[in-house]
Protein backbone atom coordinates (compact mmCIF):
# COMPACT_ATOMS: atom_id res chain seq x y z
CA UNK A 1 0.00 0.00 0.00
CA UNK A 2 2.85 2.56 0.78
CA UNK A 3 4.45 1.66 -1.96
CA UNK A 4 1.04 2.75 -4.57
CA UNK A 5 1.21 6.43 -2.18
CA UNK A 6 4.92 6.49 -2.90
CA UNK A 7 4.61 6.66 -6.59
CA UNK A 8 1.54 8.72 -6.73
CA UNK A 9 3.30 11.15 -4.67
CA UNK A 10 6.77 11.13 -6.79
CA UNK A 11 4.34 10.81 -10.26
CA UNK A 12 2.87 14.09 -9.53
CA UNK A 13 5.88 15.58 -8.03
CA UNK A 14 8.07 14.35 -11.95
CA UNK A 15 4.81 15.59 -13.17
CA UNK A 16 4.47 18.81 -11.77
CA UNK A 17 8.09 19.80 -10.90
CA UNK A 18 9.17 18.35 -14.39
CA UNK A 19 12.07 17.42 -12.75
CA UNK A 20 14.90 15.31 -14.99
CA UNK A 21 14.74 12.42 -12.63
CA UNK A 22 12.05 9.55 -13.91
CA UNK A 23 10.91 7.86 -10.63
CA UNK A 24 7.87 5.78 -12.56
CA UNK A 25 10.55 4.14 -14.57
CA UNK A 26 12.53 3.62 -11.14
CA UNK A 27 9.50 2.24 -9.73
CA UNK A 28 8.54 -0.26 -12.01
CA UNK A 29 12.35 -1.66 -11.70
CA UNK A 30 12.33 -2.03 -8.01
CA UNK A 31 8.91 -3.46 -8.46
CA UNK A 32 10.75 -6.42 -10.14
CA UNK A 33 13.89 -6.41 -8.76
CA UNK A 34 12.70 -7.00 -4.54
CA UNK A 35 9.10 -8.43 -5.53
CA UNK A 36 9.23 -10.84 -8.53
CA UNK A 37 8.47 -10.34 -12.66
CA UNK A 38 4.46 -10.93 -11.52
CA UNK A 39 4.50 -8.65 -8.98
CA UNK A 40 6.95 -5.94 -11.43
CA UNK A 41 4.20 -6.70 -13.87
CA UNK A 42 1.42 -6.01 -11.61
CA UNK A 43 3.09 -2.71 -10.23
CA UNK A 44 4.12 -1.78 -13.47
CA UNK A 45 0.37 -1.80 -14.94
CA UNK A 46 -0.50 0.21 -11.98
CA UNK A 47 2.30 2.76 -12.57
CA UNK A 48 1.29 2.33 -16.51
CA UNK A 49 -2.38 3.21 -15.63
CA UNK A 50 -0.99 6.20 -13.35
CA UNK A 51 1.25 7.63 -16.06
CA UNK A 52 -1.50 7.39 -19.05
CA UNK A 53 -3.89 9.82 -17.38
CA UNK A 54 -0.50 12.49 -16.41
CA UNK A 55 0.63 11.52 -19.95
CA UNK A 56 -0.43 12.74 -23.45
CA UNK A 57 0.74 10.27 -25.45
CA UNK A 58 -0.53 7.23 -27.70
CA UNK A 59 -3.30 5.43 -25.56
CA UNK A 60 -1.69 1.83 -24.21
CA UNK A 61 2.00 3.43 -24.90
CA UNK A 62 3.09 4.19 -21.05
CA UNK A 63 0.97 0.97 -20.12
CA UNK A 64 3.05 -1.17 -22.06
CA UNK A 65 6.51 0.71 -21.38
CA UNK A 66 6.17 0.58 -17.32
CA UNK A 67 4.18 -3.38 -17.23
CA UNK A 68 7.06 -4.48 -19.65
CA UNK A 69 9.56 -3.20 -17.62
CA UNK A 70 8.47 -4.42 -14.10
CA UNK A 71 8.38 -8.08 -16.13
CA UNK A 72 11.55 -7.78 -17.68
CA UNK A 73 13.48 -6.68 -14.91
CA UNK A 74 11.96 -9.46 -12.30
CA UNK A 75 12.71 -11.67 -15.37
CA UNK A 76 16.49 -10.89 -15.63
CA UNK A 77 17.11 -11.06 -11.75
CA UNK A 78 15.14 -13.76 -11.18
CA UNK A 79 16.58 -16.10 -14.93
CA UNK A 80 19.64 -14.63 -16.09
CA UNK A 81 21.84 -12.73 -13.32
CA UNK A 82 21.78 -10.31 -10.20
CA UNK A 83 23.61 -9.39 -7.31
CA UNK A 84 22.53 -7.93 -4.47
CA UNK A 85 24.24 -4.47 -4.40
CA UNK A 86 24.32 -0.40 -5.44
CA UNK A 87 26.07 -1.18 -8.45
CA UNK A 88 23.50 -3.80 -9.52
CA UNK A 89 20.84 -1.59 -8.80
CA UNK A 90 22.68 1.80 -10.69
CA UNK A 91 22.97 -1.27 -13.75
CA UNK A 92 19.36 -2.02 -13.69
CA UNK A 93 18.35 1.38 -13.62
CA UNK A 94 20.35 2.86 -16.70
CA UNK A 95 19.41 0.23 -18.79
CA UNK A 96 16.11 -0.21 -17.71
CA UNK A 97 15.51 3.67 -18.32
CA UNK A 98 17.53 3.55 -21.16
CA UNK A 99 15.07 0.48 -22.90
CA UNK A 100 12.44 2.80 -21.81
CA UNK A 101 13.53 5.92 -24.18
CA UNK A 102 14.93 3.80 -26.99
CA UNK A 103 11.25 1.84 -26.73
CA UNK A 104 9.27 5.39 -26.55
CA UNK A 105 11.74 6.67 -29.51
CA UNK A 106 10.67 3.49 -31.86
CA UNK A 107 6.99 3.88 -31.28
CA UNK A 108 6.73 7.63 -31.34
CA UNK A 109 10.40 8.83 -32.82
CA UNK A 110 10.03 11.73 -30.15
CA UNK A 111 13.43 12.56 -28.75
CA UNK A 112 14.53 14.95 -26.61
CA UNK A 113 17.96 16.37 -25.87
CA UNK A 114 18.23 16.03 -21.83
CA UNK A 115 17.19 12.24 -22.18
CA UNK A 116 20.83 11.21 -21.45
CA UNK A 117 21.32 13.66 -18.43
CA UNK A 118 17.54 12.39 -17.20
CA UNK A 119 19.14 8.48 -17.28
CA UNK A 120 22.29 9.38 -15.50
CA UNK A 121 20.82 11.51 -13.00
CA UNK A 122 18.01 8.76 -12.33
CA UNK A 123 20.19 5.82 -12.10
CA UNK A 124 22.32 7.89 -9.54
CA UNK A 125 19.80 8.24 -7.21
CA UNK A 126 17.93 4.96 -7.69
CA UNK A 127 20.26 2.95 -5.20
CA UNK A 128 19.16 5.57 -2.18
CA UNK A 129 15.35 5.60 -3.62
CA UNK A 130 15.21 1.93 -3.41
CA UNK A 131 16.41 1.99 -0.05
CA UNK A 132 14.06 4.15 0.96
CA UNK A 133 11.07 2.38 -0.60
CA UNK A 134 12.18 -0.65 0.96
CA UNK B 1 -4.37 -28.03 -11.67
CA UNK B 2 -2.50 -24.84 -12.46
CA UNK B 3 1.16 -24.12 -10.73
CA UNK B 4 1.90 -20.46 -10.58
CA UNK B 5 5.55 -21.22 -10.33
CA UNK B 6 5.71 -22.88 -13.55
CA UNK B 7 3.45 -21.58 -15.53
CA UNK B 8 4.99 -17.91 -14.32
CA UNK B 9 5.70 -16.64 -17.91
CA UNK B 10 2.53 -17.81 -19.35
CA UNK B 11 0.36 -16.09 -16.47
CA UNK B 12 3.04 -12.72 -17.04
CA UNK B 13 2.43 -12.56 -21.16
CA UNK B 14 -1.73 -13.32 -20.77
CA UNK B 15 -1.78 -10.09 -17.89
CA UNK B 16 0.67 -8.01 -19.94
CA UNK B 17 -1.65 -8.73 -23.04
CA UNK B 18 -5.07 -8.25 -21.52
CA UNK B 19 -4.27 -5.64 -19.47
CA UNK B 20 -2.61 -3.34 -22.88
CA UNK B 21 -5.79 -4.37 -24.63
CA UNK B 22 -8.60 -3.38 -21.69
CA UNK B 23 -7.06 0.04 -20.55
CA UNK B 24 -6.13 1.23 -24.44
CA UNK B 25 -9.85 1.12 -24.63
CA UNK B 26 -10.88 2.54 -21.97
CA UNK B 27 -8.47 5.22 -22.35
CA UNK B 28 -9.96 7.86 -24.08
CA UNK B 29 -8.62 11.35 -23.89
CA UNK B 30 -11.76 12.48 -22.40
CA UNK B 31 -11.43 9.94 -19.66
CA UNK B 32 -7.56 10.46 -19.26
CA UNK B 33 -8.44 14.24 -17.94
CA UNK B 34 -11.57 13.57 -16.38
CA UNK B 35 -9.82 11.22 -14.16
CA UNK B 36 -6.75 13.81 -14.17
CA UNK B 37 -9.33 16.21 -12.61
CA UNK B 38 -8.94 14.67 -9.41
CA UNK B 39 -5.14 15.39 -9.04
CA UNK B 40 -5.66 18.92 -10.25
CA UNK B 41 -5.34 20.06 -6.31
CA UNK B 42 -2.12 18.21 -5.34
CA UNK B 43 -0.79 19.26 -8.70
CA UNK B 44 -1.37 22.59 -7.86
CA UNK B 45 -0.23 22.55 -4.25
CA UNK B 46 3.35 21.00 -5.45
CA UNK B 47 3.50 23.41 -8.56
CA UNK B 48 2.64 26.28 -6.63
CA UNK B 49 5.17 25.46 -3.88
CA UNK B 50 7.90 25.06 -6.80
CA UNK B 51 7.14 28.09 -8.41
CA UNK B 52 6.90 29.96 -4.93
CA UNK B 53 10.55 28.54 -4.67
CA UNK B 54 11.64 29.93 -7.42
CA UNK B 55 10.53 33.59 -6.73
CA UNK B 56 12.48 32.95 -3.69
CA UNK B 57 15.26 32.27 -5.43
CA UNK B 58 15.29 35.10 -8.01
CA UNK B 59 14.55 37.74 -5.55
CA UNK B 60 17.89 39.42 -5.85
CA UNK B 61 17.21 39.44 -9.40
CA UNK B 62 13.68 41.09 -8.58
CA UNK B 63 15.05 43.68 -7.01
CA UNK B 64 17.47 44.30 -10.30
CA UNK B 65 14.78 44.55 -12.67
CA UNK B 66 12.27 46.35 -10.15
CA UNK B 67 14.55 49.09 -10.76
CA UNK B 68 15.04 49.13 -14.22
CA UNK B 69 10.57 48.55 -14.31
CA UNK B 70 10.30 52.14 -12.58
CA UNK B 71 12.76 54.08 -15.16
CA UNK B 72 10.77 51.78 -17.57
CA UNK B 73 7.08 53.16 -16.00
CA UNK B 74 8.15 57.19 -15.79
CA UNK B 75 8.39 56.43 -19.97
CA UNK B 76 5.71 54.76 -20.54
CA UNK B 77 3.62 57.23 -18.59
CA UNK B 78 4.80 59.98 -20.94
CA UNK B 79 3.46 57.80 -23.91
CA UNK B 80 0.28 56.88 -22.66
CA UNK B 81 -0.29 60.34 -22.56
CA UNK B 82 0.07 60.38 -26.24
CA UNK B 83 -2.10 57.36 -26.76
CA UNK B 84 -4.70 58.48 -24.80
CA UNK B 85 -4.87 61.52 -27.38
CA UNK B 86 -4.72 58.68 -29.97
CA UNK B 87 -7.52 56.53 -28.87
CA UNK B 88 -9.82 59.95 -28.63
CA UNK B 89 -9.48 60.31 -32.15
CA UNK B 90 -9.75 56.85 -33.00
CA UNK B 91 -12.99 57.06 -31.36
CA UNK B 92 -14.23 59.73 -33.15
CA UNK B 93 -12.97 58.51 -36.56
CA UNK B 94 -14.65 55.45 -36.02
CA UNK B 95 -18.06 57.22 -35.18
CA UNK B 96 -17.73 58.76 -37.98
CA UNK B 97 -17.05 56.27 -40.16
CA UNK B 98 -20.11 53.83 -38.45
CA UNK B 99 -17.81 51.36 -37.90
CA UNK B 100 -19.01 48.03 -35.46
CA UNK B 101 -17.05 47.48 -33.24
CA UNK B 102 -15.83 43.47 -33.12
CA UNK B 103 -16.84 41.14 -30.43
CA UNK B 104 -14.14 41.62 -27.65
CA UNK B 105 -11.62 38.66 -26.78
CA UNK B 106 -11.72 37.71 -23.09
CA UNK B 107 -8.47 36.61 -21.87
CA UNK B 108 -8.54 33.98 -19.35
CA UNK B 109 -5.77 33.29 -17.35
CA UNK B 110 -4.70 30.09 -16.02
CA UNK B 111 -1.76 28.38 -14.24
CA UNK B 112 0.54 25.42 -15.27
CA UNK B 113 0.03 23.06 -12.96
CA UNK B 114 1.45 20.00 -14.79
CA UNK B 115 3.87 18.53 -17.49
CA UNK B 116 4.20 15.14 -19.52
CA UNK B 117 6.22 12.87 -16.79
CA UNK B 118 8.19 11.64 -19.59
CA UNK B 119 9.08 14.71 -20.71
CA UNK B 120 9.06 13.81 -24.49
CA UNK B 121 5.80 15.30 -24.91
CA UNK B 122 5.53 19.13 -24.96
CA UNK B 123 2.19 19.26 -23.47
CA UNK B 124 0.86 20.94 -20.00
CA UNK B 125 -1.79 21.16 -17.70
CA UNK B 126 -3.33 24.09 -16.52
CA UNK B 127 -5.66 24.54 -13.87
CA UNK B 128 -9.02 25.98 -16.21
CA UNK B 129 -11.32 23.91 -17.71
CA UNK B 130 -14.97 23.42 -18.89
CA UNK B 131 -16.36 25.11 -15.74
CA UNK B 132 -14.37 28.36 -17.29
CA UNK B 133 -15.93 27.88 -20.52
CA UNK B 134 -12.52 26.56 -21.76
CA UNK B 135 -12.97 24.51 -25.07
CA UNK B 136 -10.74 22.33 -27.31
CA UNK B 137 -8.50 24.57 -30.07
CA UNK B 138 -8.61 27.42 -27.66
CA UNK B 139 -5.78 29.43 -28.20
CA UNK B 140 -2.58 29.72 -25.11
CA UNK B 141 -0.66 32.43 -24.96
CA UNK B 142 1.81 33.93 -22.53
CA UNK B 143 3.36 37.37 -22.56
CA UNK B 144 3.84 38.51 -26.32
CA UNK B 145 3.31 35.38 -28.14
CA UNK B 146 1.94 32.13 -28.72
CA UNK B 147 2.26 29.04 -26.59
CA UNK B 148 0.18 26.71 -27.73
CA UNK B 149 -3.49 25.28 -27.92
CA UNK B 150 -6.39 23.53 -26.19
CA UNK B 151 -6.56 19.82 -26.92
CA UNK B 152 -8.48 18.38 -23.78
CA UNK B 153 -10.46 19.68 -21.51
CA UNK B 154 -11.74 18.30 -18.22
CA UNK B 155 -13.93 20.93 -15.54
CA UNK B 156 -10.89 22.26 -13.93
CA UNK B 157 -8.21 21.29 -16.35
CA UNK B 158 -7.33 21.61 -19.68
CA UNK B 159 -4.29 19.94 -21.68
CA UNK B 160 -2.58 22.28 -24.02
CA UNK B 161 -0.38 21.53 -27.04
CA UNK B 162 2.49 23.30 -26.75
CA UNK B 163 3.74 24.94 -30.40
CA UNK B 164 7.28 22.78 -29.66
CA UNK B 165 5.48 19.42 -29.84
CA UNK B 166 6.02 17.28 -32.72
CA UNK B 167 2.44 16.77 -33.24
CA UNK B 168 2.09 20.82 -33.25
CA UNK B 169 1.83 22.19 -37.12
CA UNK B 170 0.28 25.37 -38.10
CA UNK B 171 0.69 28.04 -40.88
CA UNK B 172 2.64 31.01 -40.40
CA UNK B 173 4.21 34.26 -42.03
CA UNK B 174 7.31 36.22 -41.94
CA UNK B 175 6.15 39.81 -41.07
CA UNK B 176 8.51 41.71 -42.83
CA UNK B 177 8.38 39.92 -46.38
CA UNK B 178 4.95 38.15 -45.85
CA UNK B 179 6.19 34.65 -46.92
CA UNK B 180 4.27 32.06 -45.65
CA UNK B 181 5.15 28.30 -44.49
CA UNK B 182 4.40 25.52 -42.62
CA UNK B 183 5.10 25.97 -38.44
CA UNK B 184 6.38 22.80 -36.79
CA UNK B 185 7.47 22.21 -33.41
CA UNK B 186 10.89 20.73 -32.83
CA UNK B 187 10.69 20.28 -28.85
CA UNK B 188 13.26 21.57 -27.07
CA UNK B 189 15.30 23.14 -30.26
CA UNK B 190 12.62 25.25 -31.47
CA UNK B 191 10.44 25.24 -34.05
CA UNK B 192 11.01 24.77 -38.12
CA UNK B 193 9.21 26.92 -40.58
CA UNK B 194 8.56 24.56 -43.64
CA UNK B 195 8.18 25.67 -47.38
CA UNK B 196 9.18 28.98 -47.88
CA UNK B 197 10.34 29.83 -51.28
CA UNK B 198 13.72 29.57 -52.56
CA UNK B 199 14.03 32.84 -53.34
CA UNK B 200 12.64 34.20 -50.27
CA UNK B 201 14.20 36.73 -48.18
CA UNK B 202 13.86 35.88 -45.09
CA UNK B 203 17.04 37.00 -42.45
CA UNK B 204 17.75 36.33 -39.14
CA UNK B 205 15.73 38.49 -36.93
CA UNK B 206 12.40 38.52 -38.88
CA UNK B 207 9.49 38.11 -36.83
CA UNK B 208 7.14 35.18 -37.82
CA UNK B 209 3.63 35.59 -37.08
CA UNK B 210 0.67 33.28 -37.36
CA UNK B 211 -1.26 33.63 -40.57
CA UNK B 212 -4.75 32.19 -39.11
CA UNK B 213 -4.97 29.91 -42.54
CA UNK B 214 -6.75 26.80 -41.71
CA UNK B 215 -8.61 27.72 -38.85
CA UNK B 216 -5.40 26.70 -36.21
CA UNK B 217 -4.70 29.95 -34.75
CA UNK B 218 -6.24 33.42 -35.42
CA UNK B 219 -4.01 35.87 -37.93
CA UNK B 220 -1.36 38.00 -36.16
CA UNK B 221 -0.25 36.22 -33.19
CA UNK B 222 3.39 36.58 -32.72
CA UNK B 223 4.88 33.15 -33.03
CA UNK B 224 8.93 33.88 -32.54
CA UNK B 225 11.82 35.14 -34.24
CA UNK B 226 14.50 33.84 -37.57
CA UNK B 227 17.58 32.30 -35.94
CA UNK B 228 18.62 30.83 -38.88
CA UNK B 229 17.53 29.87 -42.49
CA UNK B 230 18.90 27.43 -44.86
CA UNK B 231 17.70 25.16 -47.79
CA UNK B 232 16.14 21.87 -47.03
CA UNK B 233 17.35 18.54 -47.82
CA UNK B 234 15.31 18.34 -51.00
CA UNK B 235 17.14 21.47 -52.17
CA UNK B 236 13.09 23.05 -53.11
CA UNK B 237 12.51 25.11 -50.29
CA UNK B 238 13.63 27.01 -47.63
CA UNK B 239 13.77 26.30 -43.73
CA UNK B 240 13.49 28.72 -41.00
CA UNK B 241 14.48 28.07 -37.66
CA UNK B 242 12.68 30.04 -35.33
CA UNK B 243 13.09 30.69 -31.63
CA UNK B 244 9.77 31.22 -29.84
CA UNK B 245 8.86 33.97 -27.88
CA UNK B 246 7.47 32.05 -24.97
CA UNK B 247 10.20 29.93 -22.87
CA UNK B 248 8.48 26.92 -23.49
CA UNK B 249 10.75 25.29 -20.06
CA UNK B 250 9.48 28.14 -17.78
CA UNK B 251 6.09 28.29 -18.50
CA UNK B 252 3.75 29.19 -15.42
CA UNK B 253 1.20 31.58 -16.16
CA UNK B 254 -0.41 31.58 -19.59
CA UNK B 255 -3.68 33.36 -20.84
CA UNK B 256 -6.66 31.35 -22.66
CA UNK B 257 -8.07 33.30 -25.21
CA UNK B 258 -11.97 32.90 -25.44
Amino acid sequence: MLLFIWIIILGLLQSAASLNINFLVLFAIFAGLKKGPLWGLCIGIFIGVFAEVLSSSASGLNLMLYSGIGLLSGIIKQKIYYKEGIAMEFLFSFFGILFFYLAYFAFTRTAQTGVLFTIILSSIISPLLFKLIE
Amino acid sequence: MIKPEKNLPVIAIFIFIASIIVFSQIFSSEFRIKTLDIFRIPLKIISGSIYALRDVAGFRESQMENKILRENTTNLKKELLNLKEITLENERLRKLLDFKESERRKFVPALVISRDPSGLNDTVIIDRGKKDRIEKGMVVISGNGLAGRIIETGWRISRVLLITDYDSTFSGVVERTRDEGGVSGNMRTGLVMKYLDLGCDVKKGDKVITSGLYGVFEKGILIGEVVSVESDSTGLYMNAAIKPEVDIRKLEEVLVIR
